[in-house]
């Protein structure tokens, strides 16, 4: 989906680089935004504070870690999925909590998949690059909110 | 995804699941395949504890045949312990109250079929390959005791 905009909420700098690279590599082009903490992806996706703001009227889809300062990855989950019109976005959980009763919980709280990131380089790079390939299936079909 | 993971795929065209099958058991070798192809089996088998496998993915198409797919949907979702199985809805339904509604009721994601079989194929393997990468919940109500 051209029009998909893909919002990552990663507080590691060196792996949203890694994400965002390999996203590209299997040809992504979309438009990806990056939020450093769970308190500015919130205030993005509900058009509060001070920093940017969704617009009305797009697409997306959000990667999200669970460790992140402020507000953490499920609290993030959980209030977007109590929102009646936020709740319609789908949400990726991409998190090196490789446990499974956080795979539940998260589960539970409604996230559409849940990826653990690899320990190692080239088992990340496979598991982003398949991610990749997935979101830019142009049969994708993700609402508008 | 874990290997006593099961794929149910919920779909009553014949030449459809051909391909399905054949493209996730390309991308996924060795995985548990179970097909529905009416409704109704699909709906007693998920809610007949004893017979479900402990973690399964969904592949569910709305135009299932004896039961409104979008009312499996909702049941799904609706019940404590299954709501965390992940469905991808995979049909040739593309009306966007569809798309919108299913989302609401907490489909992990939306995938409309193509036309062409060559490209029904590759879709089919992607979604394969990145299920190879995604951690699925145990469902089995007997095991949160």
């Amino acid at each position: 989906m051209d029009d998909l905009i893909i919002a990552i909420a990663e507080d590691d700098a060196g792996h949203f680089e890694l994400v965002r690279k390999n996203l590209w590599l299997s040809c992504i082009d979309n438009e990806i935004l990056h939020f450093k903490d769970g308190q500015a992806i919130l205030d993005f996706l509900f058009q509060k504070g001070t920093g940017p703001k969704r617009l009305n009227g797009k697409s997306y889809i959000i990667l999200l870690d669970i460790r992140m300062p402020k507000v953490d990855g499920h609290d993030v989950l959980e209030c977007i999925k109590k929102d009646p019109k936020l709740k319609k976005i789908p949400v990726i959980m991409l998190t090196t909590a490789d446990d499974s009763s956080e795979v539940d919980l998260c589960y539970d709280l409604g996230c559409s998949f849940y990826m653990v990131k690899p320990v190692d380089y080239n088992s990340f790079m496979e598991a982003v690059e398949s991610l990749g390939k997935f979101l830019s299936l142009q049969y994708l079909r993700v609402p508008k909110v | 995804m874990e290997k006593n993971t099961a794929i149910l795929i919920a779909e009553s065209n014949q030449d459809h699941y051909q391909i399905i099958e054949r493209n996730i058991k390309r991308a996924i070798i060795g995985e548990d395949i179970k097909r529905f192809d009416n409704g109704r089996a699909l709906v007693e088998f998920l809610f007949t504890s004893e017979r479900h496998p402990v973690s399964c993915v969904l592949v569910l198409d709305l135009d299932i045949e004896g039961f409104d797919g979008l009312e499996i949907l909702r049941k799904i979702k609706s019940d404590s312990y299954l709501k965390k199985m992940p469905v991808i809805i995979f049909t040739a339904q593309q009306d966007q109250k569809k798309i919108d509604r299913c989302h609401e009721l907490g489909c992990s994601i939306y995938i409309s079929k193509p036309q062409e079989v060559a490209e029904f194929s590759d879709t089919v393997y992607k979604i394969g390959r990145f299920l190879l990468n995604v951690k699925v919940p145990i469902l089995n109500s007997l095991l949160e005791n």
